[in-house]
């Protein structure tokens, strides 16, 4: 009886912590981001041949297309300068410069990884239509209210995660990409 | 007491183990991986358009809205494949991955200075033959070596217009990702 009880415990603690722990690290988020640059995180090695393990289940689980090293590379910015998770409910002013690529992209998913939808239709900006000052600095503001200059309209509620992708960047090269500028994002005003 | 402190300690090895083996064994049981949605959209050795993606719509995740994206998925049991587009004057990017999903190759449209694409995607065995016996016009062909038997490419052409996406449906349409086999 004995025998058969600490048998019970041990399939248990088995069962618990192997299939939970794995349900955990291959949910639907990557989990140990290997490139940070402030509030922005990539996950390069998503798109690489010498994907570990876990990067491997998690792009079978979720069926992803990652971009490789010669395409470019996505970073993802869930939370503000001062790490308060960004939502709907605030106005965000994303400003400074795009590390060096020939070509970049910024747009918006939301909790469920989607597209969120537009007011206006505008869903992303690009590095070739975009508003610059004189320095070449650039200033994009995220609002559900319309914003004179480079106005990215978001939801009215809701968490968000900004997506800056860089193409043909010497950025996607983790080892010799050094530290990128990325733009900074700063909360104004919430509701 | 310590006969049970050991069989949890035995719970927890084999703990270790089943985590071990369930993250190794995802991609071989994942029903919704690239591979099978990719299916979803059209006929393997062909590019087919992915619809692009935008609000409540969502068919691969993580997709560049300011992209169109097209996908080829092929196999090599009984040749190479050649993979021909020409994308417009604009930035594109080429991507081949395996049948698991890991992107094992990729290009733009800069590392072929302005000309279209042409790849030729070969196992080992294919490109030993190739060597051996080359066919003449594979001689500007660019060759990547294959270590397994499937696989997919996936084209991605800027287009944040609808005159651009217009564009790069035609050069879609009008991209090869066919068998080639060696001896014609």
């Amino acid at each position: 009886m004995q025998l058969v009880l600490n048998l019970l415990v041990a399939v248990v603690i088995a069962t618990v912590t192997g299939l939970g722990s794995a349900w955990l690290v291959i949910g639907e988020e990557w989990l140990f981001p290997t490139y940070r640059v402030g509030e922005w995180a990539a996950w390069p090695e998503g798109g690489s041949s010498t994907a570990d393990p876990y990067s491997r289940a998690l792009l079978a689980r979720t069926g992803q297309l990652p971009l490789g090293s010669g395409e470019g590379i996505a970073f993802f910015a869930a939370r503000d300068s001062e790490g308060r998770r960004i939502r709907g409910e605030c106005d965000y002013l994303l400003y400074g410069e795009a590390p060096q690529a020939r070509l970049w992209t910024l747009g918006l998913l939301d909790s469920a990884g989607n597209v969120p939808p537009s007011p206006t239709g505008r869903i992303f900006f690009h590095s070739r239509e975009i508003l610059r000052k004189p320095d070449g600095r650039f200033e994009i503001t995220l609002s559900p209210n319309a914003r004179p200059g480079n106005w990215l309209p978001i939801p009215e509620k809701g968490p968000l995660t900004i997506v800056m992708r860089l193409y043909d960047t010497p950025v996607a090269n983790v080892t010799t990409g050094g530290t990128p500028a990325m733009p900074t994002i700063e909360r104004r005003i919430c509701r | 007491m310590i006969r049970l402190l050991v069989f949890a300690l035995g719970g927890l090895i084999l703990g270790g183990i089943i985590h071990g083996v369930t993250v190794l064994g995802v991609p071989h049981y994942a029903e919704a991986d690239a591979w099978a949605r990719l299916r979803t959209f059209g006929p393997g050795f062909a590019f087919n358009v992915v619809p692009r993606p935008a609000p409540d719509k969502v068919t691969i995740p993580l997709l560049d809205p300011a992209m169109i994206e097209a996908t080829c998925e092929f196999t090599l049991n009984d040749a190479p494949v050649r993979i021909a587009a020409s994308p417009p004057d604009t930035f594109w990017s080429l991507a081949l991955f395996d049948r698991q999903g890991v992107n094992l190759y990729s290009m733009n449209d800069h590392g072929t200075g302005a000309k279209p694409i042409d790849l030729l995607v070969a196992t080992v065995d294919q490109v030993a033959q190739i060597r051996e016996n080359p066919p003449e016009d594979f001689g500007e062909l660019l060759i990547v070596d294959w270590k397994s038997k499937k696989g997919f490419a996936v084209l991605r052409i800027f287009a944040p217009t609808p005159l651009d996406e217009t564009e790069a449906k035609s050069a879609i349409s009008g991209a090869q990702c066919r068998t080639r086999p060696i001896q014609p």
